[in-house]
């Protein structure tokens, strides 16, 4: 009897112990986010996260500005109405209209759900494909919301103009160069039938990109899928979803004068191509180290010479993006005047040390220190789930391949010296390049 | 036996890694500091973040030039040590991950030092240098005060900005901390001289009185002796702190005429009770319940009248002793009078007898959302401080999202009742000096004392 106890015990204890590693294995070898395989979107994410009670749900369709062929600013259009046509016959699933954006390349909308109504949250975001049967009066007063939208967001902006003028000469006029709000005359004189033309161009559910985020099961998401009962929505031909860029050579160079500006402001911005990278991934991290490079006072950073040794500049921004569609790289460095100083001398600083920087190349030192600090950071962060929904939406947005916080970091290892200083080659490029000048009145 | 005893304590450590409890005590430092502290021991948490408040009297004081409060957090946070200059402290900094902040709010002096806990020894000396010796050089003085004219120049043509001044003027009156909020005559950055700074820094930057809360991936001693370590080089004894005075709240209708204004911007103002009150939670709950989407005010300004894109919604603090709750937005001239109408009405109508149709789910998104939020150490040492400036129990840090949950709906409207005022101040600033019937027009700020 007492070795049969034992042996039960025994068993029991191994059971235990097994399941217990078992469960511990499961918690830390969660994926970034799981692709789940349905073939009547164009794709399903789930990013799982059991430390929040509630789920959010985003459908993302891959158009925005860039694709609109209408009034400029009509994308936004015709995301409002979209949104306003769902809630006209469910209003209870509109908890708030901030609920949507819309960029160049992509319009998303997303709502809040738990497990009970998901089902049904995710019905109504897919009925924003159905045609839009708005009240025709109602659909036309939206314009005077996207003007009050254009009065709370660009009105005072001093530097918007400057912004809009800039990447509307580096895009040619077209795609990325559009203005993705519009100027208020146009706003006024939106067509609802164009709006709805656009609407049925994009918005369709083999062109539609679902994110789920939350604690759910990828199980329990597929049969949530497989019972929604989708909208009717009539097929149409989907616009093409890349975006082109320019590649003539340019530069060009222009000085707009504020009254209501109180120091100058300079902008350079430049289209290059792509620097052989690897893969796009491995691109895109390579290009964000450099832009923590050249933002930095180490010896390879602009900080130093216009920040700290001489006082030129304040407010320096520096981004590197990269645009899939013909892999191109855009650079683009701003900053103000510090005092007493003049636009031109920011400009020959800026240029002149960029360009010893490019010539002197990347040391070994600052690799290191600039890896082990993207590497450091990323240690840092807390919310991996949260990390890996905004990078797969904005990749989705972006037309590039998703990756959650482990690739990223995975990338950000893998990073070599060599990557770094094909960035730089190619930063040494002529490119398309605009330049901006945005002063004071009387400078 | 003994395995089965094995296989629980297992079972209990594998629980334990997934649901961690956090909690707050108040401890003493070596040196006699009280602080705050919560230990979190949490998979992936490794920073730490130590915050202090001091408490000035600079704004308060109208001989003294309420500039200087704002240049000198930004020297101190932009200068070098004996050893390093500027430029060095920033990367290595940015080597170690770690972050500084320093700013000056009406009643305090805020400090937040954020690092991996295993760079504490490099980190902590650094700033302590700081703020126990800032170099104040004469070159960095003249960029940071002409640096921060030109930003303040540069925002105060907004016209939201000219508005909220008003909306200050009309509560705080001409008053030093109208002076310090407001920066009606921005010269006054450019007359900011180091003997100002030397005076502020020695006055404010000091030991007693300072309010202290660490969160993080640390120990009570370790915690204890960063504390001290921060601390030690600063003088001792710190300002006498007056009473702050009460604003004036009385309903009135002031209209900023500014004939460059590209936008015509509408605010409204009332008192509601200060955070000692704790009524946090429902305070949020009230005003974002009427902000809303499909709310009372979405659907009297937006839906209905379709004439504006949002308002906001929100609650404030001037000071500790002013905290205001506002609504504004942007409307065309011509929609003026009719808004105000309409929100005035939406508002007494709400304050009265809300519909608490979306309250429950309000207050589980709110709740979700905070529980996030306060995971986060930064977020965790911030809200304690604040608790403690309130003398309300840093606890909170840990209860907070469950006191969301735990608003009924009596206290709901009770507190929306008695505590949400019955009258505002409407301001508005708009091109059109004609926009807003019965308004009292000025062209400035200062002439707020001529209205009645």
């Amino acid at each position: 009897m007492t070795k049969r106890w034992v042996f039960i015990t025994i068993c029991v204890g191994v059971l235990g112990l097994g399941l217990s590693v078992f469960y511990l294995t499961l918690d830390t070898e969660q994926p970034d986010f799981i692709v789940i395989e349905d073939d009547r979107f164009a794709s399903v994410h789930l990013i799982p996260d059991d430390q929040t009670d509630l789920l959010r749900a985003t459908v993302l369709f891959p158009y925005g500005e860039a694709h609109n062929p209408f009034a400029e600013g009509l994308a936004h259009y015709v995301e409002h109405l979209a949104w306003l046509n769902m809630t006209q016959n469910d209003p209870s699933a509109g908890v708030s209209h901030s609920n949507a954006w819309t960029s160049h390349r992509a319009m998303a909308y997303w709502l809040q759900a738990d497990r009970n109504t998901l089902p049904a949250q995710l019905e109504n975001l897919l009925k924003l494909t159905e045609p839009i049967t708005l009240d025709r009066k109602f659909a036309l007063e939206e314009r005077l919301i996207l003007q009050r939208e254009y009065d709370y967001r660009y009105a005072e902006r001093v530097l918007a103009p400057v912004y809009e003028k800039l990447h509307r000469v580096l895009y040619e006029d077209q795609g990325l160069g559009r203005s993705v709000i519009g100027t208020k005359e146009e706003i006024g004189q939106f067509s609802l039938e164009q709006a709805r033309m656009f609407h049925q161009g994009t918005h369709q559910l083999s062109t539609a990109h679902l994110i789920i985020y939350g604690d759910i099961s990828a199980r329990k998401l597929r049969r949530i899928l497989s019972r929604l009962s989708m909208p009717s929505s009539p097929k149409v031909s989907a616009y093409p979803s890349g975006v082109s860029v320019p590649d003539a050579s340019l530069t060009h160079r222009e000085t707009q004068h504020f009254p209501r500006l109180k120091r100058a402001t300079y902008f350079y911005a430049q289209l290059l191509a792509e620097p052989l990278c690897d893969s796009e991934l491995s691109c895109r991290a390579a290009l964000r180290f450099v832009e923590n490079l050249l933002t930095s006072a180490l010896p390879e950073g602009l900080a130093g010479p216009l920040q700290y040794d001489a006082f030129i500049a304040q407010d320096i921004r520096i981004t590197l993006d990269y645009i899939p569609d013909n892999p191109t790289i855009v650079f683009q460095f701003s900053a103000a005047t510090d005092r007493g100083v003049g636009s031109h001398e920011l400009e020959q600083s800026f240029l002149q040390s960029l360009s010893k920087i490019l010539e002197r190349g990347v040391s070994q030192n600052s690799f290191d220190r600039i890896k082990a600090r993207a590497l450091g950071k990323l240690d840092l962060v807390q919310d991996r789930p949260s990390f890996t929904q905004e990078a797969v939406i904005d990749a989705l947005a972006n037309g590039r391949v998703p990756v959650g916080y482990t690739q990223w970091r995975q990338a950000v290892e893998a990073l070599e010296l060599a990557d770094i200083e094909k960035v730089f080659q190619t930063l040494n490029q002529e490119g398309r390049r605009v330049t901006m000048i945005a002063t004071p009145q009387d400078n | 036996m003994r395995v089965l005893v094995a296989f629980l304590m297992i079972l209990t450590v594998a629980a334990c890694q997934k649901e961690a409890t956090r909690s707050v005590s108040i401890e003493t430092s070596p040196n006699g500091h009280a602080f705050a502290f919560m230990p979190i021991d949490e998979e992936g948490v490794t920073d730490v973040t130590i915050t202090i408040a001091w408490p000035h009297a600079w704004p308060y004081d109208g001989t003294r030039n309420p500039a200087v409060p704002y240049v000198g957090t930004q020297l101190i946070h932009s200068g070098g040590t004996e050893a390093l200059q500027s430029k060095e402290i920033g990367e290595l900094f940015q080597d170690k991950n770690a972050v500084a902040h320093l700013y000056a709010r009406a009643d305090h002096v805020i400090g937040e030092l954020s690092f991996p806990q295993n760079h504490q020894d490099i980190i902590i000396p650094i700033v302590a240098e700081l703020l126990a010796q800032p170099q104040f050089e004469p070159k960095w003085i003249d960029r940071i005060k002409r640096n921060t004219y030109q930003n303040q120049a540069q925002a105060s043509v907004q016209t939201a900005n000219k508005m909220w001044m008003v909306g200050r003027a009309m509560i705080l009156g001409d008053s030093p901390l109208y002076e310090f909020t407001s920066m009606p005559d921005l010269d006054r950055l450019l007359l900011t001289s180091r003997g100002h700074l030397t005076a502020w820094h020695q006055e404010t930057l000091v030991q007693e009185g300072a309010v202290i809360a660490v969160a993080g991936a640390i120990t009570a001693q370790r915690a204890g002796e960063a504390v001290d370590a921060l601390l030690a080089g600063l003088p001792v004894d710190g300002p006498e702190i007056a009473p702050r005075p009460k604003g004036n709240y009385a309903p009135r209708k002031i209209l900023l005429h500014v004939p460059q204004a590209k936008k015509t911007t509408l605010g409204f103002l009332g008192s509601v009770p200060s955070t000692d009150q704790n009524l946090g939670a429902v305070e949020l709950l009230i005003t974002d319940l009427f902000g809303m989407a499909d709310g009372p005010l979405f659907t009297a300004i937006r839906t209905d009248m379709r004439a504006s894109y949002g308002f906001q919604v929100g609650a404030t603090n001037i000071d500790r002793a002013n905290r205001v709750m506002f609504i504004n937005g942007e409307v065309e001239p011509k929609d003026l009078n009719e808004a105000v109408e309409r929100v005035l009405r939406a508002y007494d109508i709400y304050r009265r007898n809300p519909d608490l149709t979306g309250l429950e789910a309000l207050k589980v998104a709110t709740a979700d959302r905070v529980a996030k939020n306060v995971q986060y150490v930064d977020v965790a040492a911030r809200i304690m401080l604040e608790a403690m400036l309130d003398g309300v129990d840093p606890a909170l840090a840990v209860s907070l999202p469950q006191s969301f949950h735990d608003v009924t709906e009596d206290e709901f409207e009770s507190t929306l009742r008695t505590y949400f005022p019955q009258d505002l101040i409407i301001v508005a600033a708009s091109a059109d000096a004609t926009a807003l019937t019965g308004a009292c027009v000025i062209t400035k700020p200062q002439e707020v004392a001529n209205c009645p």
